[in-house]
């Protein structure tokens, strides 16, 4: 069974390549080299919510499941 | 044609009832004036001017016959072009919109203008779906602020708060998901409030980001908003996220009292970042001393993870925006414009959980901030780091190592009004936010209001007389 370590993590290049085949979205060498260079920040961007007293906070969504139904 | 002093709503409606003008002759003047500065502002996609001299006339002969229906009656306004209007087009400045989005419906907001008697001059510029810049190359008419047309007038609201600004409505609709409302009316010098989110009913809007976007109002005063409001806000089972909350009457909250307001001055992010420019800072520090000179007292403060707040909303805002796009993304990327169809794609860059643990910083900044509003009446904040940028020099790369003082709100879906604060050395315009509690709509317009009757900012008026060009 093979595994992968943090040291072998894909490049921005190799990350954005693989996101933009799997959506199925065709942009331009120029499109794409902005967005293997905005990478890192925007990973960063979400990487910085993982905060650890996030542990028992419930996402801010609202479902109301009698929202379907008439009311009587 | 002279550059007369541009009226606010207020003043208009009192011209309408005692003679001094007509809404004929309002509309007819501000559609001259729109043409004049149609090619050196691109204020408007469609002006509808017909349609507008025949509301104008209705008006005119309701006021005639005793039928008041209040100050916005005859009233000249923009309609931001992503929201359904009878009679007009709604594009959202893309080739990828169904040109059938809302044919010949009003969403509910315009139809509740419509029957306030007001007067609609066309549908307004916008970045496209609301995001991105304007790009040239797509066909529709690129925005240009009116105090200096290198600049940009921001978004994604370009065309409302340009058209305020420069005299081509006296009032309109924007929405806001991340400051779209709040950062025209910041570099354009005038009033724009976010509302709560779910204090306007937001169907019949092309939709940004579900869980954050708003429709606002924009004119020059916050009298002049708080009108607006008055008219837009309420239930409406079309939207499922419409609140039932009780509508004010957000004009007779202007009372000009701020004795004893307590006002919140968060400064770590929001006046100590390095990016935030010191005219504009002391713009707003000087508005917050008039205000505690009149009674408010102000506390300075910190709200934790203000900096992480920003990337929540993007997060969110990408990928609701995403999700609505994705099918089109695939398969018309070269149908949207360039800036467009980055940002856009973002989207593609955040995981399912990362939109999940926005919404649980979502909670947890949500209650820093009651706390904090159980203290405070009103945070006050700049409403933009720096005034308007040189156009030619933004690209979304830069704003995503750039501050944003507006994102939070939609996040926590407070009200949030932009007010005038002055000039730069450069003669642009620096802008104020009072953040206030949720549905506390009167209360931040009542600050805005307290400013603008001791000082004269939001009256200021770019100097287009050198853009006018003759009528076509």
């Amino acid at each position: 069974m093979s595994t992968t370590t943090a040291e072998e993590k894909a490049s921005p290049e190799e990350t954005v390549t693989a996101i933009l085949t799997a959506a199925g979205l065709t942009v331009s060498a120029e499109e794409k080299a902005t967005m293997v260079r905005d990478f890192p920040l925007v990973r960063a961007g979400a990487d910085r919510m993982y905060l650890p007293e996030l542990e028992h906070h419930e996402p801010a969504i609202r479902f109301d499941p009698t929202d379907f139904y008439p009311t009587r | 044609m002279s550059d007369a002093p541009i009226l606010t709503i207020k003043d208009a409606a009192a011209a309408l009832r005692n003679g001094t003008t007509t809404s004929t002759d309002l509309t007819a003047a501000m559609l001259e004036r729109t043409a004049m500065l149609s090619d050196a502002l691109g204020a408007y996609v469609v002006v509808t001017g017909e349609a507008a001299l025949e509301q104008a006339a209705a008006a005119d002969a309701a006021l005639a016959a005793g039928n008041d229906l209040g100050p916005l009656q005859g009233i000249p306004l923009a309609i931001k072009d992503i929201i359904a209007m009878k009679g007009a087009p709604t594009t959202a400045n893309s080739r990828v919109l169904d040109p059938e989005w809302g044919a010949g419906t009003d969403a509910p907001v315009v139809a509740r203008l419509r029957d306030a008697g007001s007067v609609f001059m066309g549908k307004a510029t916008t970045s496209e779906f609301a995001i991105g810049l304007p790009d040239a190359d797509k066909g529709f008419p690129v925005p240009h602020n009116p105090w200096d047309v290198e600049r940009t007038p921001a978004g994604s609201s370009s065309g409302t708060g340009v058209a305020v600004a420069a005299g081509l409505a006296l009032g309109g609709l924007g929405t806001d998901t991340g400051g779209s409302v709040r950062g025209p009316a910041s570099v354009n010098g005038h009033t724009g409030l976010k509302v709560t989110f779910g204090r306007v009913p937001k169907s019949g809007v092309v939709p940004l980001g579900y869980s954050l976007d708003s429709i606002g109002p924009m004119a020059r005063s916050a009298w002049d908003c708080a009108a607006l409001l008055e008219v837009m806000a309420g239930y409406d089972p079309s939207d499922p996220n419409s609140a039932h909350a009780p509508v004010e009457r957000y004009t007779e909250a202007l009372d000009g009292d701020v004795e004893g307001l307590r006002i919140a001055l968060p400064v770590p992010y929001f006046f100590d970042h390095e990016a935030l420019d010191p005219e504009q800072r002391d713009a707003v520090l000087a508005a917050v001393s008039t205000l505690t000179g009149l009674g408010a007292t102000s506390t300075e403060t910190s709200l934790p993870h203000a900096d992480i707040a920003k990337d929540a909303n993007h997060i969110i805002l990408v990928g609701e925006a995403y999700a609505y796009h994705r099918n089109n993304l695939v398969g018309r990327w070269a149908d949207y414009g360039r800036w467009t169809r980055s940002a856009l794609a973002r989207g593609a860059f955040y995981t399912a959980a990362d939109y999940a643990q926005a919404g649980r910083f979502r909670r947890m900044f949500s209650e820093a901030v009651a706390a904090m509003l159980t203290e405070y009446d009103v945070i006050i904040t700049p409403a933009a780091p720096a005034p308007a940028e040189i156009a030619s020099e933004m690209n979304p790369s830069k704003r995503l190592s750039m501050p944003n003082f507006t994102g939070h709100w939609n996040l926590t879906g407070l009200p949030a009004v932009a007010v005038p604060v002055g000039l730069s050395s450069q003669g642009l315009p620096l802008s104020m936010q009072v953040i206030g509690k949720p549905f506390a709509e009167g209360t931040v317009l009542k600050v805005a209001d307290v400013l603008q009757r001791v000082t004269d900012h939001h009256l200021l008026q770019p100097p287009v007389e050198a853009l006018f060009t003759q009528a076509v």
